[in-house]
């Protein structure tokens, strides 16, 4: 309904209930996201739910960390992000990557450095650019690997990070092609002592605590 | 009789009217009672009380000689009264020629009749109508009507209006939604916390079985191997002494093979068909001439060779015969006999001796004593003993 011409009262004002619902959902969404500039972030939030796309929140919320504010700005969660909005594509367009990086309030030229590490024309495969993210999270390929698999599960927070083996040979065939100190015998042997565990588990997924050994204890 | 209420009923019917109009002509109407009459005025009703009232009547009869006289009077009066009221001025008579008219002076003519004009008119009521209602009161306009006029934006701004709505609203959803989060992210780092835990201590568990199961394969194998070994010791000493008592057996029963064997011989099992023949013929030759010469010399006692033979005799047919079987099986064995029968002659009787003993002592034991004593070697000079 809308105004009246004149309105002679505050009472006469009318306020849309699924207003504060709205209103409290991205305010939930900002809180936990954090973005650096709200209202490019709003922009890319808004955009994508009108649309009915995944939108680009974060699930838990991430104390942003100090060394980001001079770093990539790129974390785990800013990636789960990306994956929980492209997960269902292969594909992924240049263009439409490089907005959803801008809207996730990211530096640029963190992007072209990324694409400098595989280049390619339009589309890129979408597991290969979480790589090269995950990559640039950690320094070595192995904290890439547990970076990526704690991307990738299906499994409960803290819980076992697992990811179906052949994602997990694929990207790290990938990612240990890119990398010029690893040889692909070394890969080869790795991945086929890895593969073995995995086959004796019978349920074709690899779990953290496969290759990265955890310093905590009880 | 009376059936309680009394009631009545007449149709409604109009009532001619007999009242005239107009006054008529007095005198002729006099005597025609009044038909009404003020019944304040009326002689008839009895006023004042009751109780002092005088008795007319009983002064008797010239009351109503005076009480008639008295209405004549009266009437008279009354009559005079009226004429001279209606000897009034009057119109004069009318002209020669004219008549007189009555005319209406009024504004509107109205027809006069005797007979008044009736009309007969129905009403009706319509059947089950409902009152109708009330009408409103709407009391009278009271006052003065005055008009304004209000221009926009003089009587409500809207950003004044909608700015404590506002804060309500943004205030309350940022404090709700931050309320939410924190307890979201609570819950959601506690979970973490806990399926971290949950892992660790998977990892750990399965750790231990790891290690349990190690041990116990140890355990198993260290049994096992103890099994062996002791299965081996058991089996080695079974075997020796299995060897031991084979030895011993052996060692013992060394000698059963010959002893059989002799004893067999001795029993005459073993023989040479040929000489059992021959020897056979010599002894029923032999046996022919005993008993004739038995028959020729009966008293001949057999303290000697004969005796010996002849005590031997008694047990000896039986024993002899047996003797005779056992030597002739005996008899392939000892091929040398014939030969040794010469040399043994000398020794006969010394050997005879032995002979009977080993006989006595062989219907006991023959096997043992023919073992020891090699009876085949004796057997042939008591053969040749006997004749």
């Amino acid at each position: 309904m809308p105004l009246p011409k004149t309105m002679f009262c505050a009472q006469q004002i009318r306020i849309p209930p699924e207003l504060p619902d709205i209103l409290k959902q991205f305010t939930k969404a900002a809180i936990r996201t954090q973005p650096t500039d709200v209202l490019q972030w709003s922009a890319g939030y808004f955009s994508a739910l009108s649309r009915g796309d995944p939108l680009p929140v974060k699930d838990r919320i991430e104390m942003p960390v100090a060394t980001q504010k001079t770093d990539t700005g790129l974390t785990q969660g800013l990636l789960k992000v990306l994956h929980k909005q492209y997960s269902h594509k292969q594909y992924v367009e240049l263009e439409d990557l490089e907005q959803k990086w801008k809207n996730l309030c990211l530096p640029l030229e963190k992007f072209a450095a990324i694409l400098q590490l595989d280049p390619c024309e339009h589309q890129i495969e979408w597991i290969k650019f979480l790589a090269l993210g995950c990559s640039m999270l950690g320094g070595s390929i192995n904290s890439a690997m547990k970076h990526l698999c704690e991307i990738l599960t299906t499994d409960p927070e803290g819980g076992p990070a697992r990811i179906p083996f052949e994602t997990f040979s694929y990207v790290y065939q990938y990612l240990a092609g890119l990398d010029s100190d690893i040889s692909p015998s070394d890969t080869e042997s790795y991945l086929a002592s890895l593969g073995e565990i995995v086959d004796s588990r019978k349920n074709g997924t690899i779990g953290l605590s496969d290759f990265f050994v955890t310093k905590r204890k009880i | 009789m009376s059936t309680g209420t009394y009631t009545y009923t007449s149709r409604p019917r109009a009532l001619p009217c007999q009242r005239r109009r107009y006054r008529d002509y007095l005198m002729q109407r006099d005597e025609e009672p009044m038909p009404y009459g003020n019944i304040m005025y009326d002689r008839r009703v009895i006023r004042g009380n009751t109780y002092a009232l005088q008795t007319g009547p009983p002064p008797g009869q010239p009351d109503p000689l005076d009480a008639q006289r008295l209405k004549q009077a009266r009437r008279k009066a009354l009559a005079r009264q009226r004429a001279q009221d209606q000897i009034r001025p009057r119109t004069p008579e009318p002209v020669e020629g004219r008549k007189h008219m009555d005319v209406q002076t009024e504004l509107y003519l109205e027809e006069i009749a005797d007979r008044i004009i009736e009309v007969d008119m129905e009403c009706q009521t319509d059947a089950f109508l409902d009152r109708p209602p009330t009408p409103l009161f709407i009391p009278a306009k009271t006052g003065k009507d005055v008009a304004t006029q209000i221009l926009e934006g003089e009587l409500f701004d809207f950003d004044l209006e909608v700015k404590p709505m506002l804060e309500v609203l943004v205030g309350k959803t940022i404090e709700q939604s931050l309320l939410e989060v924190m307890e979201e992210e609570e819950l959601a780092s506690l979970r973490a916390n806990q399926y971290a835990y949950e892992e660790i201590r998977n990892v750990e568990l399965a750790e231990v079985q790891r290690l349990e199961e190690q041990e116990r394969r140890h355990r198993e194998e260290k049994e096992r191997r103890k099994q062996q070994q002791w299965e081996i010791v058991h089996k080695h000493n079974e075997t020796s002494q299995k060897i031991a008592a084979r030895a011993f057996a052996q060692r013992y029963l060394a000698d059963l093979l010959p002893s059989v064997f002799d004893s067999l011989r001795d029993s005459g099992y073993f023989y040479d068909p040929i000489e059992r023949v021959l020897i056979r013929e010599v002894v029923e030759k032999r046996l022919n001439m005993y008993e004739l010469k038995e028959d020729r010399h009966p008293s001949l006692k057999p303290e000697g060779g004969l005796g010996g033979p002849g005590a031997v005799s008694d047990p000896g047919p039986s024993y002899e015969s047996q003797e005779q079987s056992a030597s002739q099986i005996q008899r392939p064995l000892s091929d040398r006999d014939p030969v040794q029968r010469a040399p043994y002659n000398g020794e006969l009787f010394q050997e005879r001796e032995f002979m009977e003993e080993g006989e006595l002592l062989g219907l006991y034991d023959e096997t043992e004593m023919r073992k020891s004593f090699g009876k085949e070697e004796l057997q042939q000079p008591r053969e040749a003993s006997e004749p």
